[in-house]
């Protein structure tokens, strides 16, 4: 089967509706999806609801879900993907809100100690575009390979590594630009 | 960090641990979501009806077509229908050479079964000879075609007469005109001397004679030039009905006709159809 034989295995309790079905993919899943989500947003809150808004959108669509573990890892973070998106253009939409957080990052009091991001990286971050920003934060924070990403972006391997490798480099750029500025 | 790789540091940035009890809420709201969820994946109601309407639909695609092939099989030209047979008719073709042809001598025992114009019949019968010819062995069609060409002359000749003698002496004359008793009595005296002779000019004159001289004429002109072969059967049957049965040897061919006062038309018909016949055949080649 696939790579997550964990998955595989339950995927048959998944299209029952099974909760220990359900459970078993939560806690496989959850924390990647969050990370991704986070890398996304960049709102940790946000991204553990979102992690929670794709499990809702599994139960509805359960029955129909096709495929192995890998299949459902990708129909996960598609679904967070796209909640994502939408929250990413709600949030330009109303720029007093993106204001009011970007300043926070790194500082956020609800984030644990661990998570005091680097403003540098952050600010670069968000000067990606988001396609960017899913293909960079999918390889380098949850660590998939070219084609899982391209199951999740659509596309292909091929077009994801370019895709990878244009965001790479212009983040490096982004912040050494910012590093020149500082020194 | 200056010396690092930046993308080193994303997954720290950005990895996200989903603490315990955070878990145990998502879990729990799962839980109910999965319990309050529908549980038949069954479609019904309205997805159940959809579902069928969609397989009814797709049946009639493929049976209404076939309903209408074998529909058109039955049809004639100048149906509805009649262009679906041409269709079928040219895929049938493939597998049966004799389909066009068949078909065509079908249409004219058809329109002759249901008495349609004698128009759409002579355009019937000149397609289904030009199909017969071209066929490699026409015989057993060739045949059909030849019996109902046959009943049209017939027919033809029995729709003659009303119809010549009709058009020139207008309606007041048409009582006297028919072929029943009446006109035939003031007819008897003269018609020993003229029947024998079944001189064509005479004949339709006779009937006339009452009204005037030149709506006869009239009557004369039109007999003699729309059915040349036809006159001389027509006086025939007008009036020498007497004279008729003993000279007439053709009675056997025209049996069939109808009662009472036929019995003198119908073997006036006999002649008429030996006449007919040849004047049309003679027309035809």
């Amino acid at each position: 089967m696939s790579e997550y034989p964990e998955l595989d295995a339950i995927m048959n309790g998944i299209r029952a509706r099974s909760e220990t079905a359900f459970a078993t993919a939560y806690r496989c899943t959850a924390n990647p999806l969050a990370s991704f989500a986070n890398g996304m947003v960049h709102d940790q809150r946000f991204a553990e609801d979102a992690v929670q808004q794709a499990f809702l959108e599994l139960v509805k669509a359960a029955p129909r879900i096709k495929g192995d573990g890998r299949s459902l890892r990708a129909w996960l973070f598609r679904s967070v993907r796209f909640t994502c998106l939408d929250e990413l253009r709600r949030r330009s939409r109303r720029p007093e809100h993106l204001t009011a957080t970007v300043p926070e990052v790194g500082v956020d009091p609800g984030l644990p100690p661990e998570f005091d991001t680097d403003p540098d990286l952050a600010a670069a971050m968000s000067q990606l575009t988001s396609q960017q920003r899913t293909v960079l934060v999918l390889r380098h924070v949850v660590g998939m390979d070219g084609s899982e990403i391209a199951e999740v972006v659509g596309g292909n391997r091929v077009a994801v590594y370019a895709m990878a490798r244009r965001a790479e480099n212009r983040l490096r750029t982004l912040l050494d630009s910012t590093e020149a500025e500082d020194a | 960090m200056a010396g690092n790789d930046p993308l080193d540091h994303l997954s720290s940035a950005y990895r996200v641990e989903i603490e315990d009890d955070t878990r145990d809420r998502h879990l729990a709201e799962i839980g109910a979501a999965i319990r309050t969820a529908p549980p038949t994946p069954v479609p019904t109601g309205f997805a159940l009806r959809r579902r069928l309407a969609g397989a009814l639909a797709g049946v009639a695609v493929v049976v209404a077509p076939i309903g209408m092939a074998v529909a058109a099989e039955e049809s004639v030209p100048g149906d509805f229908l009649y262009p679906m047979k041409q269709v079928t008719e040219r895929v049938r073709a493939f597998v049966d050479d004799d389909i066009e042809a068949t078909h065509r001598v079908e249409e004219v025992e058809r329109l002759m079964f249901t008495r349609a114009p004698r128009a759409a019949i002579t355009r019937a019968v000149e397609r289904a000879e030009s199909a017969t010819g071209e066929l490699i062995d026409p015989t057993p069609l060739d045949s059909r075609l030849e019996r109902a060409r046959e009943r049209l002359r017939q027919q033809e000749l029995d729709e003659a007469p009303p119809s010549v003698s009709g058009d020139p002496e207008g309606s007041g004359q048409q009582p006297e005109g028919s072929p029943s008793g009446p006109p035939d009595e003031p007819g008897q005296p003269g018609k020993p001397g003229e029947g024998g002779e079944a001189t064509p000019a005479p004949d339709p004159g006779r009937p006339n004679t009452g009204s005037g001289n030149g709506s006869s004429g009239e009557a004369q002109m039109t007999t003699t030039t729309h059915l040349p072969g036809v006159s001389p059967g027509d006086g025939g049957a007008d009036h020498s009905s007497e004279v008729d049965p003993a000279p007439d040897d053709a009675p056997p061919g025209s049996g069939n006709p109808d009662a009472s006062d036929a019995s003198d038309a119908g073997e006036s018909r006999g002649e008429l159809g030996t006449g007919g016949r040849d004047g049309s055949g003679s027309v035809n080649s």
